[in-house]
């Protein structure tokens, strides 16, 4: 079993349900390629660059 | 006198008397520039919702009181020294306001603005109305579009019409391949679809594909457990919204390379991670939205516009209130957040780190307020659930790749510094 296949019930907003592991981010984006998982875990490494908003749709006020 | 009565030219620190970092603050302000709109689409929030404040509005906003929003906007920025705040032009139909009145706007809100604060301007437009001359103010000064479309011809004018009845999607996909166009395309925001059980998933993901869209937005009709969306009967276990998502994410998911973003999902995928959403759908995101009407008064999220006008309603205003002020109010900051916001079941339910109980308006019940899970809440189940496989299964695939690189390959597989896997 793996250790992200039941995960603990998480007793917070934010907590990770599917976990990463002891892997640098780094080694898994350069083996990510270039699709979906690739974009977010990029995105992931990019917010705690200092001065990056949290960037909440506002757009999805509308229709 | 208030404390963020007078704006001034402030660098982008903190006032003397700022509140701490973690204080409430507007990153977001949705500005109603025009209070009608030259659509009358059979599902609008605006106006065939519960608060119908809208007949009571100008339909341009004034001057003075663009004036005193900036004044406003400014004072709240340089008090809590924040260094980016976006302002979301808005109606009603945005471009209805014209050119001029566009142009002075912004204007007067960049004039205002602190210095070191950064003042990001985007627009959610239905699209009819967007030509070369509005792509050249927009260029001009740096607004970004959002475009509100449904899918293909079919799927968007069965309620994206005129007041005539006639549909908006020749007019629109005109606009969208202007927007399109290499001189044109940095300011192509995205496209927001709202779902409609009637199409079929992946033929709308299609559609709108077609139009090369840098963002999706995917929004769920607005709904709550009073007045359900369409569709979905509260307490019902069939997921029919989840199954339509499903099927545009598995489409979409596995396209090589990405050809575009989804706003939902990837908020889903980077919430499953440890990492932040980017809609107010997911996660328990901070309610930092504040929107302005075009007489200048103060609300919250527009979404609540779906619920009750008494819960909407904040009674304040940009001429007597600051920013500050209005964020104490239950449709602001002044509601419940995080953990303690939710619904007892939602608290212990084990998606909840991803959920966040769904949007806040979705939760709402008359009488009762909005400690409940979301009118959603079996969809939401069901596509977390099933996001998270698929995640946890490439996740896997992708920490063995790099831990036991294939032969020949080198550099994966060092040690390191662990991985945050949590907020």
């Amino acid at each position: 079993m793996t250790e992200h296949a039941q995960p603990p019930a998480p007793v917070t907003t934010g907590a990770a349900l599917v976990q990463l592991g002891d892997v640098p981010l780094a080694d898994l984006l350069a083996g990510a390629g270039d699709g979906v998982l690739a974009h977010v875990l990029g995105a992931l490494a990019a917010e705690s660059e200092p001065g990056r908003p949290g960037d909440v749709s506002a757009f999805e006020s509308s229709f | 006198m208030p404390a963020d009565a007078s704006p001034s030219a402030a660098p982008a620190r903190p006032a003397p008397d700022a509140p701490s970092a973690a204080a409430p603050r507007v990153r977001q302000l949705v500005l109603k520039v025009h209070s009608r709109c030259n659509l009358a689409c059979d599902y609008c929030y605006v106006y065939r919702h519960a608060d119908q404040g809208w007949r009571d509005r100008p339909r341009v906003i004034a001057p003075a009181t663009v004036d005193r929003v900036a004044d406003r906007l400014a004072a709240h920025v340089a008090r809590h020294g924040t260094d980016r705040v976006r302002v979301v032009l808005h109606g009603g139909e945005p471009l209805l306001a014209g050119a001029a009145v566009l142009d002075r706007t912004v204007r007067t809100l960049r004039t205002a603005m602190p210095t070191g604060a950064t003042l990001d301007v985007a627009m959610q437009t239905n699209g009819v109305l967007l030509d070369e001359a509005m792509l050249a103010l927009c260029h001009t000064h740096g607004i970004d579009i959002g475009v509100s479309l449904d899918g293909d011809r079919t799927a968007n004018d069965r309620y994206r019409r005129h007041a005539d009845g006639r549909g908006s999607f020749t007019e629109v996909a005109a606009a969208l391949r202007l927007l399109a166009r290499p001189e044109h395309r940095a300011r192509y925001a995205g496209l927001l679809c709202t779902v409609d059980l009637a199409n079929d998933p992946v033929v709308v993901y299609r559609s709108l594909r077609e139009f090369d869209p840098p963002l999706l937005d995917l929004l769920l009709p607005h709904g709550n457990w009073t007045a359900p969306p369409p569709g979905r009967r509260p307490g019902d276990p069939a997921t029919p919204y989840a199954d339509w998502l499903i099927a545009v994410f598995d489409t979409w998911y596995r396209e090589t390379p990405r050809r575009t973003g989804i706003r939902l999902f990837e908020s889903l995928i980077a919430l499953l991670l440890g990492g932040r959403s980017g809609t107010q759908a997911l996660g328990a995101t901070d309610p930092d939205i504040m929107t302005i009407e075009t007489d200048g008064t103060i609300e919250g999220t527009d979404t609540l516009k779906t619920t009750t006008a008494s819960v909407m309603r904040t009674g304040l205003d940009v001429f007597r209130h600051t920013f500050d002020e209005a964020l104490g109010h239950p449709s602001l900051a002044g509601r419940p957040t995080g953990i303690a916001a939710l619904a007892p079941a939602c608290r212990t339910c084990p998606v909840v780190g991803a959920c966040g109980g769904g949007l806040y308006a979705h939760r709402f019940r008359d009488g009762a307020g909005f400690a409940h899970p979301s009118v959603y809440c079996a969809d939401l189940f069901r596509l977390i659930r099933h996001v998270q496989s698929v995640v946890a299964a490439d996740v896997d695939a992708l920490r063995r790749t790099v831990v036991t690189p294939p032969a020949g390959a080198t550099g994966a597989g060092r040690a390191g510094a662990p991985v945050p896997t949590g907020r």
